[in-house]
């Protein structure tokens, strides 16, 4: 079976680099293809240490196990918030579809940190989806790495120190939270 | 009034500390309110709300579910009131990380034969 591990959004990249670990990503052996909106948005994050890493193991490994799936989002990324549409969620749409219409047979497991998008992403027959934590978990079954969970709070503990805000105890794409409204008659303070 | 001993994380307790002081109060009171506050929302009988928020703060309820349960337009709004309760937002449950760990490893399995 023709399979690829795609990169949807930069949430894995940090994960394993905060982890020194991004080699992990070709240690399958089966190709890695980075979305060209994860490398955009991964450069426009470089006052992270993470991103950095991240860029550095994308350029060294370039053709080498690993090369850019191109959507196009990027070229119009602005336009796209203008429409109130983000971009990231439009790669993301535009990946899943090039899967299912034009794969040429080959199945597809995107990873991502953004649990959000696990729980809505609609993926269809050449799809999986998945994040760093089951893969990471998977390699440890095979042999691969000594402990999946000790690598996951490494990366969480060191983005913490490099003045990241993991989301959810993960490096997830950026979210905003609106404060919650005062007095929301649903909710009993604790 | 009785003494209770708790192992808590050195750091967590330092928090607690640095947010009782800001607060003007002493981690046992805070502990005290937290703790009634918990007991009095479980014993009421409409404490439906609190319940669904922990269950789906747990993981014990899927986000679709506690949605509905709530009368809430989305998930969004979910995450907005389980964090005005308190409670972390929760994790992807076991059974689906399980189930993400499962068929990537046939997925391997089928590239390499």
């Amino acid at each position: 079976m023709k399979c690829g591990i795609v990169i949807v959004d930069t949430g894995p990249l940090k994960t394993l680099a905060y982890a020194d670990s991004l080699a992990l990503l070709l240690a399958p052996g089966i190709p890695v293809h980075i979305s060209d909106m994860v490398i955009c948005e991964l450069r426009n994050g470089q006052q992270f240490p993470g991103n950095i890493k991240a860029l550095e193991f994308i350029e060294s490994n370039m053709n080498n196990g690993l090369d850019e799936i191109e959507t196009g989002v990027p070229e119009i990324a602005e336009k796209l918030k203008e429409l109130r549409v983000d971009p990231g969620d439009e790669s993301i749409r535009r990946i899943i579809d090039k899967y299912e219409n034009d794969s040429d047979g080959e199945y597809a497991l995107l990873v991502s940190e953004d649990e959000k998008f696990m729980r809505t992403a609609d993926p269809k027959g050449h799809t999986f989806i998945m994040t760093t934590r089951p893969f990471l978990q998977e390699l440890e079954k095979r042999g691969m790495i000594a402990d999946a969970e000790a690598l996951m709070q490494k990366a969480e503990d060191a983005a913490i120190h490099a003045g990241e805000t993991p989301g959810r105890g993960q490096l997830n794409r950026g979210r905003e939270w609106n404060t919650p409204p005062v007095g929301n008659v649903l909710v009993k303070p604790f | 009034m009785s003494n209770f001993t708790v192992a808590i994380p050195d750091d967590l307790l330092t928090d607690a500390k640095v947010m009782a002081a800001k607060a003007g109060t002493s981690v046992n009171a805070l502990i005290r309110t937290l703790l009634d506050g918990f007991v009095q929302n479980e014993s009421s009988p409409k404490s439906g709300n609190f319940e669904i928020l922990l269950r789906y703060s747990l993981g014990q309820i899927a986000p679709r579910k506690a949605v509905k349960l709530l009368h809430l337009e989305d998930e969004a709004a979910l995450e907005k009131i389980t964090r005005q309760a308190g409670f972390p937002i929760p994790r992807l449950s076991l059974q689906e990380t399980d189930n993400m760990q499962k068929r990537f490893g046939e997925m391997l399995d089928k590239a390499s034969s």
